[in-house]
């Protein structure tokens, strides 16, 4: 068995490739993650912190930790 | 010359060594004290001549504001920790606008690289203003609380996590210093409507019981 990782937003599994971020992760398993500052052209920024969730305990913009 | 083990005796169990803090504010003797851990804050307030002391604000504007049922606290990781600052306010100082004071130095500090703190920096500054004005209501002080929240969750850095500390602190331990400024200590309305009248009273060249939204309460 070869499954890909992944991790859990809000209950539900997210499959994700190593160095995607969260955000990225999510958008490409159809699950909307709030955001306004993050664009999939430009380089993470994670200044707006609308896309705010819980990652390992912490609270953290999903746009910047890398699974 | 004493070696390592000898500096370990010094403080307490979890706090071993040494402190220097900088002591400043309401006190005779300004200037660095190098305490073991765990010395105590009244300890250091009669070392520095301070008298009538009101508040210790430990650790600078991030840090924490104690009150003097509190002076017995020591300075040590497990109780008050501290990067140094020791400021001391005495009896005639309005805790409020020390308060103030801060809230206007975290929005000046915030760099505005997140949206919370920049945004949330100021909006603690409006209120403190607004309450500063002899405008403000208890709808400031909940909105405070509730922006420490946010601040708290989603602000980049430690700069905006305790930007709300010294306006906290100083509500819950000085409260009547906040509550004799506002407006009412019931609600009311931010926006006096009845002033708003003022101007169209004016204008008909009427200033009856009618003309004024109290008579009809």
């Amino acid at each position: 068995m070869n499954e890909r990782p992944s991790f859990l937003l809000d209950g539900a599994e997210v499959a994700f490739e190593p160095g995607q971020t969260v955000m990225q992760a999510a958008l490409a398993a159809g699950r909307y993650i709030p955001h306004l500052c993050y664009h999939p052209e430009f380089k993470p920024h994670g200044s707006c912190k609308v896309c705010t969730a819980k990652v390992d305990g912490r609270m953290m913009a999903s746009v910047t930790p890398r699974n | 010359m004493h070696g390592g083990d000898w500096y370990r005796g010094l403080g307490t169990l979890k706090s071993s060594g040494t402190k220097i803090l900088s002591v400043a504010g309401d006190v005779a003797r300004p200037g660095l004290y190098e305490y073991p851990f765990g010395v105590t804050i009244r300890q250091v307030l009669d070392d520095c001549g301070a008298v009538n002391t009101q508040a210790v604000q430990v650790s600078g504007p991030s840090g924490v504001c104690i009150d003097a049922t509190e002076f017995g606290r020591r300075i040590a990781f497990e109780d008050l920790p501290t990067a140094g600052a020791f400021t001391v306010f005495d009896a005639s100082r309005d805790m409020f606008e020390v308060a103030r004071n801060y809230a206007h130095f975290f929005a000046h500090e915030s760099c505005g690289f997140c949206t919370p703190c920049r945004v949330g920096t100021s909006m603690l500054v409006a209120a403190m203003d607004k309450i500063h004005a002899g405008n403000g209501t208890q709808h400031e002080l909940r909105e405070m609380n509730r922006l420490n929240r946010v601040l708290m969750m989603s602000a980049h850095c430690g700069l905006g996590h305790t930007a709300c500390n010294p306006i906290l602190d100083t509500m819950k331990r000085f409260r009547p210093a906040y509550e004799r400024k506002l407006r009412s200590l019931e609600f009311t309305p931010s926006f006096d409507v009845d002033g708003a009248l003022g101007r169209a009273r004016m204008m008909t060249g009427r200033d009856d019981a009618d003309a004024h939204l109290e008579a009809h309460p």
